[in-house]
């Protein structure tokens, strides 16, 4: 009975001792969906790689703010009292309430798409500030060409975004800026919340031969309500992010968010080992990391022809229901 | 410890608009969770063409006491009840902050940026650019945005507390002077008997136009220096405020008891401080036991009506 | 100073719930006149205070104030009426000073800092019901009667010169019917203003104003001068139970 509890209390001093000198990242999130999440595990994954402990080295304190801009702001006030050493911001949003509140620690942020036009930096590259991070801008312009060449008559793309979003509205007057020289017309197909946006779908989505999403989070923590009323209208969807696609879309061409993840997680390391924010770069993801992904099941469902040199080319397809990579 | 004193009292600044429209002109009044949102839209909008923050915060917090004044009259014009009138209002202001800002949402940038270009120009080639049709013509260039100039530097190290303090003071300050005088007399002899006014051979609506009006600038303001000080103005900040200055009023009155002074002004501010003490310490320990930020908006709304039930039990005299 | 000439009101005229709460009514009020008003209920003592006060329009006829038709409680702004609730004459949550300090005057305030009218002090001393002994105190916490007491200074502060009392005594005890009826005698006695008061106790009648009418079935069936003619409650009532009697 005594050395059990002789061996608790030792226990208990291990951890506190071994805490005691560990770090603590708060990680904060917009919402839950698998793109978000699957940078949080690349996150991860850079830390272990370089030899640090989760749990005892290393303390991670993440929070979701359920989509709430409010709640976002909370979650950034809350890591500014607390003892918290460094933060890392997932999504515009989050990205926004961090920098507004936390200014004498590092802020790391992840998955923006448009980190200067949200006012997080002034500028990609060096800043002189505490923060710094990996940028998930799309190649808008090459969707819209891989849109054409699939759909060679498709006049009117639709762009499902929430307009509330800055990496979306960003992503959005990108394509507006694009697809005249394509022949192509942008349609706006807005929403604020989920319902919104399936309500979107329904009304827009006849007038427009295909619809276009970009990172949006609100749609990609949707997509199961907008890939079945896209489907109704037997509408397909184009989407920047491979698992918005993977939940309805029929081509997916954007990046591995894990892999987004891995590049957060190396910035994190450096500033671990003792570098300051205004010494890194702020960077975009680099264009080796795009995955191609196809649904040939749906295309066969949409009786849509895509050219066989793209489908050899893509890295992930779902066939007969099963996805494959390639 | 300082930022819930800080988000504390500029609640205190709406939870005292409220106290005038709910407790001394007696005409329940939603239109706040408008109003906040235009104080913060038109500040946002002013802010980022280059105004300076002074004139910024008063003219948002004169658009918002325009939205009580339509209120206001609506609800005389056509004879509706104010209740109805502001939730009207309420809506429609909605899509008038979307206007404002031209978006849900809009930051007030803290330092200036650069020119904003697309992937391609930036990185080059893509993968699949060698099987890709077309070619765009074009040169994506989004021109970066002016800093703004905001008096909150939040560092927590008093100097936004200041700051904060002092709009509080002067304006609760004000308030009481107003309070003092003839007019201020019959407004709040208006709150209690319409008809006495009426004898008195002044027109009744006069009143509820001045209260609401005056209410509903409080609240502007507070949302007004809100968004300057969360760096943001979205357009979801006022959902639920009525009743969150609600609380607070309900807090500063059990808090005071029957003792009134100064008019009962202090009961919003002190019950707003004490509101954002329990929010925090909710959120703070509330997570161990599983609470979620969402879940504050249930417990106040409970919170409320708890209070509310319990006096109609006590004494039949207090309304709402 | 009040004039009805031919006055008839009828409510919803034209349909089936058409009720005649009027009937060419003739009544002549003059400056300095302390004016009583009886009749049993639904005689149409309420309908006659409503469009001398301006809330109902007569649907044939004209009531003039002062020379002129008067639009909707324009009346008082030169007028004051008191009525049978002592907490509708008063401010309750405002104390016995500043309900006096508003009452001073009619129209609109400014951002001045008012005073008490002595006047108005001197007023509320003679009806020795103790108000003037603390006069911080909230108005809620008077008694009905110290209520009325202050309605009823209130409400001539301003140098009205019409007074109109709708059954103002009626929720008093006795004691505080006395001390207010006292007052309101003062008052048309030493300011000299016009007193319209509606009563339902013939007593008062007997004992109080310069003329009583009697108003029966919407009309004004009788007329008496107390100068000319000696009043007595019983006589009061018995005119008006005959009268009902002969019409049903």
């Amino acid at each position: 009975m005594l050395r059990k509890s002789l061996a608790a209390v030792v226990a208990l001093l291990l951890v506190s001792v071994l805490s005691f000198g560990a770090v603590r990242i708060g990680i904060t999130q917009i919402v839950d969906h698998p793109a978000l999440n699957a940078v949080f595990d690349g996150i991860v994954k850079a830390l272990e790689d370089a030899g640090f402990k989760i749990g005892t080295d290393v303390l991670i304190d993440r929070q979701n703010a359920q989509g709430s801009v409010q709640n976002a702001a909370a979650i950034a006030r809350k890591f500014a009292s607390e003892k918290v050493d460094i933060v890392v911001a997932i999504t515009t949003p989050s990205a926004q309430a961090c920098v507004q509140v936390i200014t004498d620690r590092p802020v790391v942020f992840s998955a923006v798409t448009d980190p200067v036009g949200a006012g997080l930096i002034k500028q990609m590259g060096r800043n002189d500030s505490n923060v710094v991070g990996v940028s998930d801008m799309v190649p808008v312009s090459t969707h819209l060409r891989l849109i054409k060449t699939v759909f060679p008559n498709a006049k009117r793309v639709g762009v499902l975004y929430n307009p509330g979003e800055a990496n979306s509205v960003t992503l959005t007057n990108m394509a507006k800026a694009a697809a005249p020289s394509l022949g192509l017309t942008i349609v706006d197909m807005t929403g604020t919340n989920a319902s919104e946006m399936v309500a979107a779908v329904n009304s827009v989505g006849p007038d427009v031969d295909v619809i276009y999403i970009g990172t949006d989070n609100t749609a990609a923590a949707s997509m199961q309500a907008i890939g079945a009323a896209a489907l109704r209208l037997k509408k397909p969807i184009v989407a920047a992010d491979i698992d918005i696609a993977r939940q309805g879309g029929l081509i997916g061409f954007g990046f591995d968010y894990f892999q987004v993840g891995v590049e957060t997680g190396k910035l994190v390391v450096e500033i671990l080992k003792g570098k300051k924010p205004s010494e890194l770069e702020s960077h975009l993801i680099g264009p080796e990391s795009l995955l191609l992904f196809i649904n040939l099941d749906l295309m066969k469902e949409l009786n849509v022809s895509i050219p066989q040199e793209i489908i050899n080319r893509a890295n992930i397809v779902v066939q007969n229901g099963q996805e494959v990579k390639r | 410890m300082i930022a819930i004193l800080e988000q504390g009292l500029l609640l205190a600044l709406a939870a005292m608009g409220v106290y005038i429209s709910f407790r001394i002109v007696d005409l329940p009044d939603l239109t706040p969770d408008g109003s906040y949102i235009v104080g913060a839209a038109v500040v946002a909008a002013l802010l980022r063409s280059g105004h300076g923050w002074v004139s910024s915060v008063f003219l948002a917090a004169l658009a918002a006491s325009a939205a009580g004044f339509i209120t206001a009259l609506i609800s005389t014009r056509f004879k509706i009840h104010t209740l109805l009138a502001s939730i009207m209002v309420m809506t429609g202001l909605y899509s008038v902050a979307i206007r404002i800002m031209n978006s849900p949402n809009l930051p007030i940038p803290r330092f200036s940026t650069e020119k904003v270009l697309s992937y391609e120009q930036i990185v080059g080639k893509t993968p699949l650019d060698d099987i890709l049709g077309g070619s765009v013509s074009f040169q994506y260039e989004k021109e970066g945005v002016r800093a703004a100039i905001v008096p909150f530097n939040n560092r927590a190290d008093g100097h936004d507390l200041f700051i904060i303090a002092m709009f509080v003071v002067v304006i609760g300050f004000l308030l009481w002077l107003f309070l003092r005088t003839e007019l201020g007399t019959m407004l709040r002899g208006y709150g209690r008997n319409r008809f006495a006014v009426k004898v008195l051979g002044v027109n009744p609506n006069f009143f509820a136009l001045m209260g609401l009006t005056v209410a509903n600038f409080l609240v502007g303001l507070s949302g007004a220096l809100f968004s300057m000080y969360s760096g943001f103005a979205d357009v979801n900040m006022g959902a639920g405020m009525v009743v969150v200055c609600l609380a607070s009023v309900i807090l500063g009155e059990i808090i005071f008891g029957s003792r009134e002074f100064a008019y009962g002004l202090l009961f919003p501010v002190v019950g707003a401080v004490v509101y954002q003490i329990l929010l925090s310490l909710a959120m703070k320990y509330g997570y161990r036991i599983g609470f979620k930020p969402s879940d504050m908006k249930l417990l106040t709304a409970m919170f409320v009506v708890s209070v509310i039930a319990a006096r109609r039990f006590k004494k039949s005299e207090v309304t709402v | 100073m009040i004039e009805l000439q031919k006055v008839t009101v009828i409510y919803n005229k034209g349909t089936l719930d058409e009720k005649i709460a009027l009937r060419d009514v003739d009544l002549f009020v003059e400056e300095g006149q302390f004016v009583v008003i009886v009749g049993a209920n639904g005689a149409g003592k309420s309908t006659l205070m409503k469009v001398i006060v301006g809330e109902v329009k007569p649907t044939f006829g004209v009531c003039r104030i002062m020379g002129q038709v008067l639009k909707e409680e324009k009346i008082f702004k030169c007028g004051s009426i008191v009525c049978q609730d002592p907490n509708l004459g008063i401010f309750p949550n405002l104390s016995i000073e500043e309900n006096l300090m508003l009452a001073r005057k009619k129209g609109f305030r400014g951002l001045t800092f008012g005073r008490v009218d002595t006047r108005a002090l001197e007023l509320l001393r003679s009806c020795e019901l103790g108000l003037e002994e603390n006069l911080k105190k909230k108005a809620s916490k008077l008694s009905g009667g110290q209520k009325q007491a202050l309605a009823m200074v209130m409400a001539v502060s301003s140098n009205p010169k019409l007074l109109l009392l709708d059954e103002h005594t009626a929720s008093l005890d006795p004691k505080s019917t006395e001390k207010i009826m006292e007052l309101t005698d003062r008052i048309n006695k030493t300011l000299g203003t016009t007193i319209l008061m509606i009563t339902h106790d013939m007593n008062i009648a007997e004992q109080y104003g310069d003329t009583v009418i009697v108003m029966e079935d919407g009309r004004i069936v009788a007329r008496i001068d107390k100068s000319k003619q000696k009043v007595q409650a019983s006589q009061l009532k018995s005119m008006i139970k005959s009268r009902l009697t002969a019409t049903t």
